[in-house]
């Protein structure tokens, strides 16, 4: 959001959250169910939707079930390691 | 009491002194006065500590209730004036120190205390801290649904704040990846003791840090007593989940009362365990992005069937398939009007042609005699030209009509008579004799020349061919 350059649409595109994404897509699904408007301007509509739909199920993808520590690297900072629980590491 | 003890009391002779012999009892009254006087003066105030139960308010303002142990019971006054002094320090189940006067109330002679001042202690000491944050803080409005800050839809990385090998920790990974596959990041914190609640309140602080990318912390460790929770009912950790800029879900397992930190979290879940309900739920998701794609082509696609349909109907109208139609149609209605218009025309032909022959056939047009003969040629010229005028009318409107008339006038049998043709018919069927055979020996003919009609029998037939 920086008030350097303007970003092209596809890089403001893809810096939606997830959130704003899917409320965008539901909003042009909304639009498109209602059919008020111009053929040509659905179509429009409609790519710009199934780009939204593509980059949800993208971002649901991202999403990663992983476990880590995150704990103080003693200089104010923060550092991440593995982890493991230690009754699952006696029973690994 | 001394005075009591001696040994010999028993059988002392002194029985005159109240309660000494049965000569000399007590009476209730006096026997209690001086119970209470005795115990007075030897045990007039002293500090007890214990449990309060059974406690109720008179409308007095006066409170009645007991103080316990395990093995023992003391019933309990304090007056009005000492409660206001005291709080909320006396309730069911409060451990309190107390400074008591020890009494006998002597209309029913039972030992009671009189409390005077109250303090908490140990878990009474905890409940009265909590109650008294609590209001504080809510006071401040730091537990009103305004401050909440929403939790983010799909958190990506989610800080767990708590004993890093509790089984609290365990139940977190498990409960938030069965619906949710986000990274989690363990911070390691004591959560029991004199310096977890200061250590937590620093880690949450920590992990404000933008590098650590964090969406969503959760705090929290398994139930426990009072004590064990204790860190989560502090004033120093409630500042820090308020202060936080990420929001913050908080997971201490309780059974009756909400921990502060609860209060002030953006969310409370009453078990680690249940954290994984204010998670996204991924099969959920997923569930509605199919369900939005599908309504997303839907409306398109019908819009795009109802057009084609629209199309076709078009496509399938008879001026596109068939563009001459219409002109077909106009030219056989051209026909059909021609062909009335030439029986129209033939009709009044044929009427005018039957007047003509009647006017020609009246005597005194026939006969010289009347001198008229002139006049009758002057009328069939005029009968003539009429025929000729009406036609040319007629042609003129009309080029179809113009051929029919010319053909018809072309056919004409009185054309045909006037070269000298004559026309035979049967008399009276009118049938037309065309040949010889067809008559009989005393049938009646007529025939019909330019002028007039003969009436004849036939005396004779000659067969051409016979002739011949």
């Amino acid at each position: 959001m920086s008030s350097g350059q303007a970003e092209s649409p596809d890089a403001a595109a893809a810096r939606l959250s997830f959130e704003q994404a899917l409320a965008e897509l539901e909003q042009i699904v909304a639009q498109l169910e209602a059919g008020e408007l111009p053929l040509e301007e659905s179509l429009v509509h409609y790519e710009r939707g199934v780009a939204r739909l593509r980059q949800c199920y993208a971002l649901l993808e991202q999403a990663e079930a992983r476990v880590s520590t995150l704990a103080s690297d003693g200089r104010g900072g923060l550092v991440e390691g593995d982890y493991s629980h230690p009754s699952e590491g006696q029973a690994g | 009491m001394s005075a009591a003890s001696t040994p010999d009391r028993g059988s002392s002779p002194d029985n005159g002194r109240p309660g000494q012999g049965p000569e000399t009892p007590f009476t209730v009254s006096r026997l209690n006065r001086k119970l209470a006087r005795t115990i007075d003066d030897r045990v007039p105030q002293v500090w007890v500590t214990g449990e309060v139960g059974s406690f109720k308010t008179a409308p007095s303002g006066n409170a009645f209730f007991s103080l316990k142990d395990r093995d023992s019971e003391l019933s309990c006054i304090a007056y009005m004036s000492a409660m206001q002094r005291m709080g909320t320090a006396l309730t069911n189940g409060a451990q309190v120190v107390a400074l008591a006067r020890v009494m006998i109330y002597q209309p029913r002679g039972q030992l009671q205390l009189e409390i005077r001042e109250a303090r908490p202690t140990g878990v009474g000491l905890l409940h009265q801290r909590y109650a008294e944050l609590k209001a504080r803080l809510q006071a401040e409005g730091l537990f009103s649904r305004n401050k909440k800050r929403r939790l983010p839809r799909m958190p990506r990385r989610i800080a767990l704040v708590t004993s890093p090998a509790g089984a609290a920790v365990r139940d977190m990974i498990r409960s938030i990846h069965a619906r949710w596959p986000a990274t989690l990041l363990v911070v390691p914190v004591g959560v029991q003791g004199a310096q977890a609640a200061r250590e937590i309140a620093w880690t949450l602080r920590q992990l404000q840090a933008p590098e650590a990318a964090i969406d969503l912390i959760v705090v929290g460790r398994g139930g426990g007593s009072l004590e064990d929770l204790w860190a989560f009912n502090e004033e120093e950790l409630a500042r820090a989940i308020v202060a936080s800029r990420i929001p913050i879900v908080s997971a201490v397992g309780h059974e009756v009362d909400r921990t502060i930190a609860d209060l002030v979290a953006d969310r409370a879940v009453a078990t680690p365990t249940a954290v994984g309900e204010v998670m996204p739920d991924k099969r959920e998701l997923l569930r509605r992005l199919d369900l939005a794609g599908g309504r997303l082509g839907q409306p398109l696609r019908q819009r795009l069937r109802r057009a084609r349909q629209h199309l076709d109907g078009l496509a399938r109208r008879r001026v596109l398939t068939d563009p001459l139609a219409a002109v077909r149609i106009k030219g056989q209605r051209i026909d059909e009007l021609t062909m009335r218009l030439q029986r129209a025309q033939r009709q009044r032909l044929g009427l005018l042609r039957q007047r003509l022959d009647q006017l020609a056939r009246r005597p005194a047009l026939v006969d010289p005699r009347h001198g008229l003969a002139r006049r009758r040629e002057r009328l069939i010229t005029l009968g003539a030209r009429l025929t000729a005028g009406v036609a040319q009318a007629l042609e003129r409107a009309r080029g179809p009509l113009e051929r029919a008339a010319a053909k018809l006038d072309a056919l004409s049998p009185l054309r045909v008579l006037a070269r000298g043709y004559s026309l035979t018919q049967a008399h009276p069927t009118g049938a037309l004799v065309r040949k010889a055979a067809q008559l009989a020996v005393g049938d009646s003919i007529r025939t019909r020349l330019e002028e007039g009609w003969i009436e004849s029998t036939v005396t004779r037939t000659i067969d051409t061919q016979e002739g011949a």
